[in-house]
């Protein structure tokens, strides 16, 4: 098959998974040898008309599979075309690109062939080459298969700079019922794995990076070699939104306790997208696309805001606690909390300053930083370039009181935003 | 004190000379509403008939003044140097203004809802976002050069770029630190940067006309030169090749047709960048056949596997607790 199609099937294959960022990892360049860097924060080199970026070359190095999860294009009951990649082709591929400066680096996952060890070997065959044979300074993110042998897990720790694991859906009965080969107890298990190598190699490069060998009086002081990172952009996974059951209040704890158990630097939610040659057994209808940026906006509470599950999570019975498509959760938890309104932009603490809707890290880091100096007038709310007509209701400064706005009763339905929000392309 | 027309050289983004023309104006107490800045490009384009003829006494700052303390925070110093990459043509107006009014009002340094740093900062983000743009989307294509060393390095890797801010030197250390070993070039309208990873004869490079611009601290270790020419065209760079038609299929194959997001596209990528974005051609018909493709998946499935379904043990579920 010609290279040209493989490429084609194999990013076919890799466009449901949702993950994409190439940050959060070591700095490195290649100014002492090979080629590459990585600055810290991704750089998204391209984006498509979903919206989404391009930064990493994502493709599947099979989309052949033995497992049968109904809501995985590559499954093995699915009539698609398949290709499979061979090593060396993923290695030119991804330094091609590189050079041309089209991507940041690779993320590779893979269906399952012959067993879960001979298809992690090569995945981490790939990163070995990259790294070892190329010197390749890039950024590269591999999906790990859950039940391979734990000591491939380690090694691909040593090449990758971010693993994965896919949790693939919230609740333990939707895994049973959608993807009958996969155990929850064993993904959780290789997570666990994942976060105490993470976790024992900080440590060790942290304890190398303090400690200094002298060796003569006087002498320079040498440092022992760090050991090497592993995994030094964490862990990730993703979780597929409406193929099951589960309500957004599972989705919600669910990741709550990753993040919390884990130390998972990134959660991804992928709305299930109505795939080709789907199972009978699954919605033909997507959710609406809204859903998916909701929950992200709830994640981004709980990771920066300091918002926790239970305060997110929305009122009502399990399998009824749906966010509102209508308020982002930030604007949905104050309009339930108004009592707590309006926060005098004067005296607040940061903590409440986070609360208040429309106002993000950095226009609360410079509100504090100039109200040490003079009192804050309601000019200087304009001046942050926030959207006014959110924030206004909840604040108070020199020159403005939102009054009885608080109590009014359109409230809520004043603030929906005008603006369509993100809608899956019409199906119908 | 009579108005000071005063005509920086160049694009006006060298920051030393700004600052020290900025030294002498307050040395002089001429205030920011008296004083004209021009830059000798933007004379050359569209001159102002009452500006002092650009010879070397209008360029140069007068040497000889009295001392009168003037000082900022160094941020601010490392800020106003990026602000100067600005394309608006008021930015030397500004930083002035704001340098006076921080000597006149010690809190204003602090102050940064004030409206003229709220401008500043606003300049600033769009400097620092056309670099992070310029190292996204910077396309290098490989040709093999005759006259080249045959050395290993491989082809020149040329880029064609065009910004709009006066970024190139800020964006060019990137390029080094990433492609070290690889030999590249950019070319923009207004600038063209090479890279020669093992030093090449500095003396034969000044023969010809480029000015070798050693790069300094961070790449100290290396033999590599960084030199700088002048302005190219868009006919100088290398055309579409065969290796950028398997880029092109990726960037097809990676688009969900489900999930049509053109706005959130828009934002990230804007039209500006497109025309020198070989992919980004490909967006219209993109856009026209996603409906039709989304269509199709609902109306095929669900289908009979064909493939025979291997007859497995299914894992032992161990209990889990949840
Ligand atoms: S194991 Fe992975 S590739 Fe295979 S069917 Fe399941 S989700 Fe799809």
């Amino acid at each position: 098959m010609e290279l040209q199609t493989k490429l084609a099937v194999l990013a076919d294959a890799a466009k449901y998974d949702a993950s994409c960022s190439s940050s959060g990892s070591a700095k490195r360049n290649a100014v002492g040898g090979g080629i590459g860097s990585t600055e810290g924060s991704g750089i998204c080199h391209s984006y498509t008309p979903d919206g989404r970026c391009i930064s990493l070359l994502k493709i599947l190095l099979t989309n052949f599979c033995i497992y049968d999860c109904k809501y995985c294009i590559n499954r093995v009951s699915s009539n698609i075309p398949r290709a499979r990649f061979s090593v060396a082709e993923v290695v030119d591929l991804t330094l091609d690109f590189y050079r041309r400066n089209c991507i940041e680096g690779l993320f590779l996952s893979s269906g399952i062939i012959r067993s879960s060890n001979y298809t992690m070997e090569q995945l981490v065959g790939v990163a070995r080459t990259l790294r070892l044979t190329h010197g390749f300074k890039g950024y590269i993110h591999l999906k790990t298969i859950p039940d391979a042998d734990p000591e491939l897990l380690a090694e691909a720790g040593l090449y990758a700079d971010r693993l994965s694991i896919n949790i693939e859906l919230p609740t333990v009965q939707g895994l049973a019922q959608l993807a009958p080969e996969k155990s929850s107890a064993t993904i959780h298990q290789a997570m666990g794995q994942l976060h105490d190598h993470i976790a024992t190699s900080k440590a060790e490069r942290k304890e190398a990076s303090k400690t200094s060998v002298v060796s003569m009086p006087r002498s320079c002081r040498t440092r022992p070699t760090a050991p090497k990172a592993f995994a030094p952009g964490g862990q990730s996974t993703q979780m597929i939104v409406g193929a099951d059951g589960a309500d957004d209040g599972d989705i919600i704890v669910t990741s709550s306790r990753l993040y919390t158990g884990y130390r998972l630097r990134r959660v991804y939610y992928s709305a299930f997208s109505p795939i080709p040659d789907a199972t009978a057994e699954l919605p033909l209808i997507a959710p609406p696309l809204v859903r998916e940026h909701r929950l992200y906006q709830a994640d981004w509470l709980m990771r920066f805001y300091g918002f926790e599950a239970h305060e997110i999570v929305p009122a009502g019975a399990q399998g009824k606690r749906m966010l509102s498509l209508e308020h982002d959760p930030k604007l949905a938890w104050a309009l339930a909390h108004r009592e707590r309104f309006p926060v005098d932009l004067n005296t607040a603490p940061r903590e409440m300053l986070l609360r208040v809707p429309g106002l993000g890290v950095g226009s609360v880091d410079k509100l504090l930083a100039v109200r040490r100096f003079r009192q804050l007038r309601s000019a200087d709310i304009e001046r942050l370039r926030v959207p006014m007509s959110k924030v206004l209701p909840f604040v108070e400064c020199l020159g403005w009181s939102p009054g009885r706005r608080l109590d009014d009763p359109l409230l809520a339905a004043k603030l929906v935003q005008p603006m369509a929000p993100p809608v899956q392309a019409s199906l119908f | 004190m009579a108005a000071q027309t005063l005509i920086l050289p160049g694009d006006g983004t060298d920051f030393a000379h700004w600052r020290s023309v900025a030294r002498w104006l307050w040395s002089q107490q001429v205030p920011p509403e008296q004083v004209v800045w021009h830059t000798e490009d933007g004379q050359r384009e569209a001159p102002d008939l009452f500006a002092p003829p650009p010879g070397p006494s209008a360029l140069a700052a007068p040497a000889s003044s009295p001392e009168r303390p003037l000082t900022v925070p160094r941020a601010w110093l490392e800020q106003a140097e990026h602000c100067l990459l600005h394309c608006d043509p008021d930015r030397f107006a500004l930083l002035y203004r704001l340098l006076w009014r921080m000597q006149h009002e010690p809190a204003l340094r602090h102050d940064l809802l004030d409206a003229d740093h709220v401008q500043m900062q606003h300049w600033i983000k769009a400097v620092r976002r056309e670099v992070h743009k310029t190292h996204a989307f910077v396309r290098f294509r490989p040709v093999a050069l005759a006259d080249d060393p045959v050395d290993g390095a491989g082809p020149l890797h040329v880029a064609w770029f065009e910004p709009v801010h006066h970024i190139v030197h800020a964006a060019a250390p990137f390029f080094v630190k990433r492609f070290a070993n690889m030999r590249w070039a950019i070319l923009t309208p207004r600038v063209s940067l090479r890279w020669w990873p093992d030093a090449p004869d500095v003396a034969a490079l000044a023969a010809q006309g480029v000015e070798p611009d050693f790069a300094l601290k961070p790449f100290k270790a290396r033999p590599g030169v960084l030199s700088w020419g002048p302005g190219a065209s868009a006919e100088d760079a290398p055309a579409l090749d065969a290796g950028e038609g398997l880029w092109l299929t990726y960037y097809a194959h990676i688009f969900n047709p489900a999930r049509l997001k053109v706005a959130a596209m828009c934002k990230e990528m804007p039209r500006k960048y497109w025309h020198n974005l070989p992919e980004t051609q490909l967006i219209s018909p993109m856009i026209q056949a996603a409906q039709a493709r989304s269509a199709a998946m609902l109306a095929n499935a669900p289908t009979t596997p064909q493939r025979k379904l291997p007859q497995r043990e299914l894992p032992r579920k161990p209990a889990v607790k949840d």
